[in-house]
């Protein structure tokens, strides 16, 4: 029979999540029973569905814990740090061995084997003598497939009277026994059998016994009574040598012909071949057969109707069945917007009516669609909370980790991509930012530090915000150390803002020293790197000695751009509105006053811009006024000249084919209401292109 | 199920089982066979409709044979033996338990 | 025909798996969450055999036994019960209450079809 183990697995995985945070929990409350009993109850119940699905490894690895879990419970052992430790390495493992079975690496058995042992030092009187715990699982010992000839027992088997009491069959036992082995000869024994007028009906007069050739030890045969054992005189006796020696299995029936023990035709019924019993065992006919199958699968059916009703009140989806859902939603809003452009030009009132409506729905739709992708950010929070336990532990740091609006939602790609991101943010955090003990006691700071993670929406946008309360940022020696390696102009001049950015340029590593946590000249250029990806934009705030925050302005969701949608002669083109600041005239006077440079004074502040219409090299006169964009691109302030700003868009993003690949200035492309295309510009990589060219990196603080 | 039926001369009495004879019934039918080896001069057992049976069928049927004979009356089979019978017979050891001039095929353990 | 066992178990991951391994393998599967429920659906409708938790809400499994043993149609029945190792001394109050055998959890579909097979045929 097969069964499904994906049920299992997403399961396993689940309790795993939970094992962990309540690890974590119960390293603050080691006290707390409760809490010892929800780290048993998981490792229990992924012990035992493990078990039943066929994850021997799984069972066996967790039993283990499990048994020194279960004498924390009983209070036989306390819960200390060297216990949650393993604990915590042991439920990496059972992943470890899980992702295995899903077609990853291989699990390292070396490593199960130190946690097994690191567990069983735990436990009392642990010195070397093997503890109550190594007992296996399994009820039954291994069975000994002994390569011997096959041996030949006496059986004798005495029930009690009162055998049929509780439901015990003894035919069953003696079928049972019969299948140990090649040959077997069951000899009804009734002379307790009293007359039928005193005979009690449920009552076992019968006693047995049974000649068994057979292989197995006299273990397997005693297994076969292992329910009854208290109810059954069994003796057991292996034939000696010389009973057996010289002859075979028909010799010792012939021997009992002989002895008058039963008669001759007992003995050929016996020694039958196996297959021949078996079939007249079957005492069914081809029509009976055939009639079976048919309701065996009447039952499957049933049974699979009825798995499908179980699972009705929630689904699992794969998530690419999603993402189809999505776009073809995408492609739904694209047509809707068509429609509403269409009804509105034909003048047509009662087309116009049906477009509102098909709006609203497209509407109603298309957020659903969305909502089912939100995911509450709270499970990444939680893997945090294990990254900040270990690292903090290893470089001698003490960190308590909190978390805040870990039920906010957004979607599933969003959460997935930033993940990465953020363990890089606080690592950095734990590593860099964070004092160790003694150095924050000298500076009058509470020994442990604190790391605080928190996300909010804001708009079409969440905020994560991880905040540090370590040594902060020194601008100026992140400006010294950027010029040492060449990466800004040594006469440099930047504000905090952006020397602060100075942290995502690639091979920027601040650390003074390289550990292995962080500081490997990788990192917050990845970080960078991939929230452009989630079209996001990273902000950095700190204050020397008090701490560091990093927010990351999200979208909620990568299918959908709030957009403003901007002119150029006759181009169209889209900027993600979480960046866009401001939108302010350009005059022709605005750009003879500053002298041929790209810079514009926005209420005493001078901020650089770029020209789209250069920059695309787009062809026309551009108007007397033209729009300048401002918005926030890796926190500075980057104007967008344009020549009208038509208005907010939100619009559905379709990727950009293989065509226009090199194109990395454009994040993707939207269709419009008349089908028309505009591009979707990507700022970061425009302003970064733009300095590379122009090097128009200098911009003269106000 | 049981269903005993006595003739009206009280030579012959035909014991009609059906379905299972299990220890769930023992008790019953030990009754009906007392009742029948004592109203009538033999009895006729029809197990042809027998599909379950038990140690508890086979140690009731084997002690009424046996007291059938003793009081030199006779058992007759009616119908044919089903294979559960036999197979019961068989798998209890059974086989073969009644003296070797027994006709009635019911304790041999072998169907057909 | 095929037999029918009663799985008695409050947890519906144990019910669901002991279900369908009894269904692949033919049997006719009633279900119940714990001794009441089983005892009230039992007296309605008979079955040849039951598979029972012994640590349940409202009737556990060896009162269930207690109970069942006492009624006609269940004196003989095979009852199997689901222990764990920690439950040890349950077995054999189990087993003075009338049960047939046990099944050690955890446990594999193998496993509890051998035990069937041996209490049930």
């Amino acid at each position: 029979m097969e069964i499904d183990t994906s049920a299992f697995t997403e399961e396993a995985y689940e309790l795993l999540s939970e094992l962990e945070a309540s690890l974590l929990e119960l390293e603050e409350s080691p006290g707390d029973q409760d809490l010892i009993g929800r780290v048993f109850r998981a490792m229990h119940t992924i012990k035992g569905s493990g078990a039943m699905f066929g994850f021997d490894e799984v069972a066996e690895f967790t039993h283990e814990v499990e048994t020194v879990f279960d004498m924390a419970r009983n209070k036989t052992i306390l819960v200390t740090k060297p216990l949650i430790d393993l604990t915590l390495a042991a439920r990496d493992q059972i992943r470890a061995i899980l992702d295995a079975a899903a077609g990853g690496e291989p699990a390292d058995k070396e490593n199960a084997q130190r946690i097994i042992q690191g567990l069983r030092a735990l436990l009392p009187g642990a010195g070397g003598a093997p503890a109550a715990g190594a007992a296996p699982t399994s009820k039954k010992p291994p069975a000994q497939a002994s390569e011997d000839e096959p041996h030949v027992y006496r059986i004798r088997i005495k029930p009690s009277p009162d055998i049929f009491a509780n439901g015990t069959n003894p035919l069953l036992l003696l079928s049972e026994l019969r299948d140990l082995g090649e040959e077997c000869q069951v000899i009804a024994q009734y002379d307790k059998l009293p007359p039928l007028e005193n005979l009690d009906p449920e009552t076992c007069y019968t006693s047995w016994e049974v000649f068994l050739t057979t292989q197995k030890s006299e273990n397997a045969i005693r297994d076969v009574f292992i329910f009854v054992d208290d109810q059954c005189e069994l003796n057991i006796r292996l034939l000696d040598r010389e009973e057996v020696l010289g002859t075979d299995v028909q010799k010792i029936g012939n021997i009992l012909v002989q002895r008058g023990d039963i008669p001759e035709e007992v003995l050929e019924q016996a020694l039958k071949p196996i297959g021949d019993r078996l079939v007249e065992a079957g005492a069914v006919s081809p029509s009976q057969v055939k009639a079976a199958l048919a309701e065996q699968n009447a039952i499957k059916s049933k049974r699979d109707k009825k798995v499908q009703a179980e699972s009705a009140a929630s689904v699992r989806v794969p998530s690419e069945k999603l993402d189809g859902l999505v776009d073809l939603v995408g492609e739904l809003v694209t047509v809707q917007a068509r429609l509403n452009q269409t009804a509105s030009n034909r003048q047509d009132h009662d087309l116009q009516l049906i477009a509102e409506e098909v709006e609203r729905l497209t509407g109603e739709l298309r957020d659903n669609t969305m909502s089912i992708r939100m995911l509450a950010i709270g499970t990444t929070f939680n893997k945090f909370k294990r990254l900040v336990r270990d690292l903090s532990t290893e470089l001698g740091k003490k960190i308590e980790l909190t978390t805040e609006g870990a039920e906010t939602e957004l979607d599933k790609t969003v959460i997935d991509q930033l993940n990465d991101p953020l363990v890089h943010i606080i690592r950095n955090s734990i590593d860099h930012g964070i004092e160790t003990p003694d150095i924050r006691i000298k500076n009058g700071k509470n020994p442990e530090g604190l790391i605080h993670l928190s996300a909010i929406h804001s708009g079409a946008s969440v905020l994560i915000r991880v905040e540090d309360d370590g040594k902060g940022l020194d601008p100026e020696f992140l400006t010294r150390k950027a010029i040492e390696k060449g990466q800004i102009p040594p006469d440099s001049q930047l504000t905090d803002k952006e020397a602060f950015q100075l942290i995502f340029g690639a091979g920027f590593s601040t650390a003074e020293k390289i550990t292995n946590v962080s500081g490997r000249g990788v990192g917050m250029d990845v970080v960078r790197k991939s929230i452009d990806a989630l079209r996001g934009s990273i902000d950095v705030t700190s204050v020397l000695g008090k701490g560091t925050i990093i927010t990351l302005k999200l979208p909620l969701t990568l299918a959908i751009i709030e957009g403003l949608l901007v002119q150029v002669a006759d181009e169209l083109f889209v900027l993600p509105l979480a960046a866009v600041e401001e939108c302010v005239e350009l005059s022709r006077r605005d750009v003879a006053n500053a002298h041929g440079r790209h810079v514009i004074n926005v209420r005493d502040e001078i901020v650089p811009y770029i020209r789209i219409r250069d920059r695309f090299e787009i062809g026309g006169t551009p108007p007397d006024i033209e729009q300048i964009v401002i918005s926030d691109v890796e926190g500075k302030r980057t104007g967008f000249v344009v020549d009208s700003v038509i208005g907010q868009h939100q619009t559905v993003i379709k990727s950009l084919g293989s065509n226009f690949e090199h194109s990395e200035e454009f994040s993707g492309a939207t269709i419009l209401g008349d089908g028309t295309v505009a591009l979707i510009l990507d700022l970061s990589k425009m302003v970064r292109y733009v300095e590379a060219e122009e090097d128009l990196s200098e911009p003269a603080a106000a | 199920m049981i269903d005993l039926s006595v003739d009206d001369a009280g030579d012959a009495g035909t014991l009609t089982l059906s379905g299972g004879i299990t220890i769930q019934h023992a008790a019953q039918l030990k009754d009906t066979l007392l009742e029948g080896i004592s109203a009538a001069k033999g009895l006729v057992i029809d197990l042809s409709e027998v599909d379950r049976v038990d140690l508890s069928a086979i140690q009731l049927l084997f002690a009424a044979h046996r007291g059938l004979n003793d009081k030199g009356k006779s058992l007759t089979v009616a119908g044919t033996i089903p294979e559960a019978w036999h197979n019961a017979v068989k798998e209890s050891g059974y086989s073969g338990s009644m003296n070797a001039d027994d006709t009635t095929g019911l304790w041999t353990g072998e169907g057909k | 025909m095929g037999k029918k066992i009663m799985t008695v178990d409050d947890s519906s991951s144990v019910r669901q798996m002991v279900g369908l391994t009894l269904k692949g393998a033919g049997y006719d599967v009633v279900e119940a969450v714990d001794g009441q429920d089983a005892l009230t659906k039992l007296k309605a409708a008979p079955v040849d055999m039951v598979v029972t938790d012994l640590n349940m809400p409202n009737m556990d499994g060896i009162t269930l036994i207690k109970e069942l043993r006492a009624l006609p149609n269940f004196k003989f029945i095979p009852i199997v019960m689901l222990t764990t190792e920690s439950q040890a001394g349950r077995k054999q109050e189990g087993k003075s209450a009338g049960a047939t055998g046990w099944i050690v959890k955890p446990f594999k579909p193998p496993q509890l079809l051998e035990v069937i097979k041996k209490v049930l045929g």
